[in-house]
């Protein structure tokens, strides 16, 4: 395992993509998120790990407002996330979402779950959306399955569909939410070579994962979160060889 | 057991029929009540029985008081249906040569013993097209047709046999719903009624999951009133109250009663299949809604393309039963004295010729209702078996 802080691909600009303040989030007397403040810059990749119960995807999840966050801002690309947000969806195009159980449209084609979202939303014809199926297939490595349902494919392959349903949209930001939790574990490094892969490539991660192996190999910052808030967050080596924080160190001692 | 060969028909009988005393036994009396029935009923179907009834009034059983020399306004639908048929079984089951002479065979028996002249040409014609438009569509492939276009070709023509019969019964004078007549005004109310349901059912359904109060109320009272009475009380209500309460503006007061039963009956099915379409709805997984929502579809699309077809899959079973009750319940017009197929049966046996001829008429009407049921029903297991694929 390489270990290393900033790795091969380049953060191309400083802008920050997103921008969280203060973020708070209850269900009804519970508090999920007690305020939350960080900011991701364009390119970076960032795991974000944690008990669960935490609030980690929660968090997420405010980030496209699959719930939303009660108090605090939220900007994205700078565009301020609140019940007045003009644009709900075209907002939720940019920001992709890989889930736990995948949620693959049982129903559809693999070919049809990818290319539903793109005619749909971004009014592509048949043919160039499927086009652009076929290509994203290929980049997660299963084109041969096009043409078969999603209870056909293994829970591996189920996944990739699902990342290649959200690259689909051509998003600025990909969140994934425990993606390899709910897979067996000879089925989990074939999702997160696709994952490495696309980190690499200059993609905005954000990852909610305990797969420090992958998190170490491409992770710009590592977020360490506990009851509702962010615990410490740094790099690869400032979390695991120095951590700051006794609960961080206990929690690390449990999962490593 | 376990490795019998198929054609050890000795050792399996003597397996499972005749394995101990008790088994024995309980086969011997099984078999004798068996044989009991089947010679029962063999023997009053083929000798005891005077069919002339049947045959005699086999258009009243049909086609109730329709029109003499209209009868050509049914014949496309019919030869229609035929075709589309063929395709179905071509496309989606899988019958084999042997099921489908029999099935040939028996049509053709029943045919010939209650049809003659002209309607027998048409019935054969009808049969002829269904069959050639089997090995047509068997054969797809010289046709150069892909089958995904074939399947679209058998569901829209399906969608357009309603409206198709519709017209040719209306067009140059048409002939008014009060001469409707028959297992053909039984047919027609039942393909209305779950027409009609089909198409305001779910929206119902999505009406009462609404988050708005405007839309949520109203559906939860309709669906609630409409469910609080039977049918037939429905029924009873657009026949004697409903003039009274009618405006008499656009002579609302005199539609025809048949129109008012097939109100009654896409109204009364909806509210069912809503409720049953609720239930899929529920059935469906959250994530669902949310990797639509998380990909940028709106809520249209979510719904149209994803909850809807998910939540009607899920509950076809119960759809299914709700469209053979809703076949059988057409018959509940006969007390608004309509002559459905239970009125003309009713008619036939009050013939003063055919007293006391009850059983062969009933029995008659017994097989049209458990043939169409029966089709419903392995319609319905067969979308089930393609629904773990989901596959249509």
């Amino acid at each position: 395992m390489v270990n290393k802080d900033n790795n091969n691909k380049n953060i191309t600009t400083n802008k920050k993509i997103i921008i969280c303040e203060n973020v708070e989030k209850w269900y009804g007397q519970f508090q999920a998120l007690k305020g939350i403040t960080t900011s991701i810059k364009e390119g970076e990749v960032v795991v974000i790990f944690g008990p669960s119960g935490s609030g980690k995807s929660t968090f997420i999840r405010t980030l496209n407002r699959l719930e939303p966050h009660d108090k605090g801002s939220i900007k994205i690309d700078g565009i301020e996330i609140n019940d007045d947000v003009e644009d709900l969806e075209k907002l939720r195009s940019n920001v992709g979402m890989v889930f736990q159980q995948f949620n693959l449209f049982p129903h559809l084609t693999v070919l049809r779950n990818i290319s539903l979202a793109p005619q749909k939303v971004k009014n592509l014809s048949k043919k160039e959306s499927e086009g652009l199926a076929f290509e994203l297939l290929e980049r997660v490595g299963i084109p041969e399955q096009a043409y078969k349902f999603p209870g056909q494919l293994s829970g591996g392959q189920q996944q990739r569909v699902a990342i290649a349903r959200a690259l689909a949209m051509q998003p600025k930001i990909m969140l994934f939410d425990e993606p390899t939790s709910a897979l067996d574990p000879e089925m989990i490094k074939e999702v997160l070579e696709v994952m490495t892969k696309l980190a690499k490539s200059g993609m905005t991660m954000i990852v909610v994962t305990h797969e420090m192996g992958f998190g170490k190999e491409v992770a710009d910052r590592f977020i360490f979160f506990d009851e509702g808030l962010i615990v410490e967050e740094g790099t690869a080596k400032q979390v695991f060889n120095n951590p700051k924080e006794e609960r961080t160190k206990l929690f690390l001692s449990q999962i490593l | 057991m376990i490795n019998i060969k198929t054609n050890n028909i000795l050792f399996w009988i003597k397996n499972n029929l005749f394995n101990d005393l008790k088994g024995s036994i309980l086969t011997v009396i099984g078999l004798y009540i068996a044989i009991l029935i089947f010679f029962g009923l063999f023997k009053f179907i083929f000798i005891n029985a005077d069919w002339e009834v049947v045959i005699v009034n086999f258009r009243l059983l049909i086609l109730g008081r329709f029109p003499i020399g209209q009868e050509w306004r049914l014949i496309p639908s019919l030869i229609l249906s035929c075709i589309l048929i063929g395709m179905s079984i071509s496309i989606w089951s899988k019958l084999n040569l042997i099921k489908i002479i029999l099935l040939i065979l028996i049509l053709y028996i029943i045919f010939a013993v209650f049809l003659s002249g002209f309607a027998s040409l048409i019935i054969g014609i009808a049969i002829i097209s269904g069959c050639l438009a089997y090995v047509l569509s068997n054969s797809y492939v010289l046709f150069k047709i892909k089958l995904n276009l074939l399947k679209k070709i058998t569901i829209y023509g399906w969608i357009l046999l309603l409206p198709l019969t519709l017209i040719l019964l209306n067009i140059n004078g048409g002939v008014g719903t009060e001469r409707w007549g028959g297992v053909f005004l039984n047919i027609m109310l039942a393909a209305i009624g779950i027409s009609g349901g089909i198409i305001f059912g779910p929206l119902l359904a999505l009406g009462r999951n609404s988050n708005f109060k405007s839309i949520k109320y109203p559906c939860i009272a309709y669906i609630e009133f409409i469910r609080a009475a039977p049918l037939i009380g429905w029924l009873f209500l657009a026949r004697f109250v409903l003039p009274t309460l009618l405006p008499s503006l656009f002579e609302l007061n005199k539609i025809d009663i048949v129109i008012r039963a097939m109100i009654v009956l896409v109204g009364f099915s909806s509210a069912y299949i809503a409720e049953i379409v609720r239930g899929g709805l529920q059935s469906l997984p959250k994530g669902q809604r949310e990797a639509g929502m998380a990909l940028g579809l709106n809520e249209f699309n979510i719904t149209w393309f994803i909850i809807i077809p998910q939540a009607i899959r899920a509950v076809i079973p119960a759809l299914v039963s709700q469209f053979i009750a809703l076949w059988k319940d057409t018959t509940l017009v006969y007390a608004l004295s309509l002559t459905e197929l239970l009125g003309a049966a009713n008619a036939a046996v009050a013939q003063p010729d055919f007293v006391g001829k009850q059983i062969e008429v009933f029995l008659f009407i017994a097989v049209i209702f458990w043939t169409f049921s029966y089709i419903m029903s392995r319609i319905s297991s067969k979308m089930e078996t393609r629904l773990g694929l989901g596959k249509w």
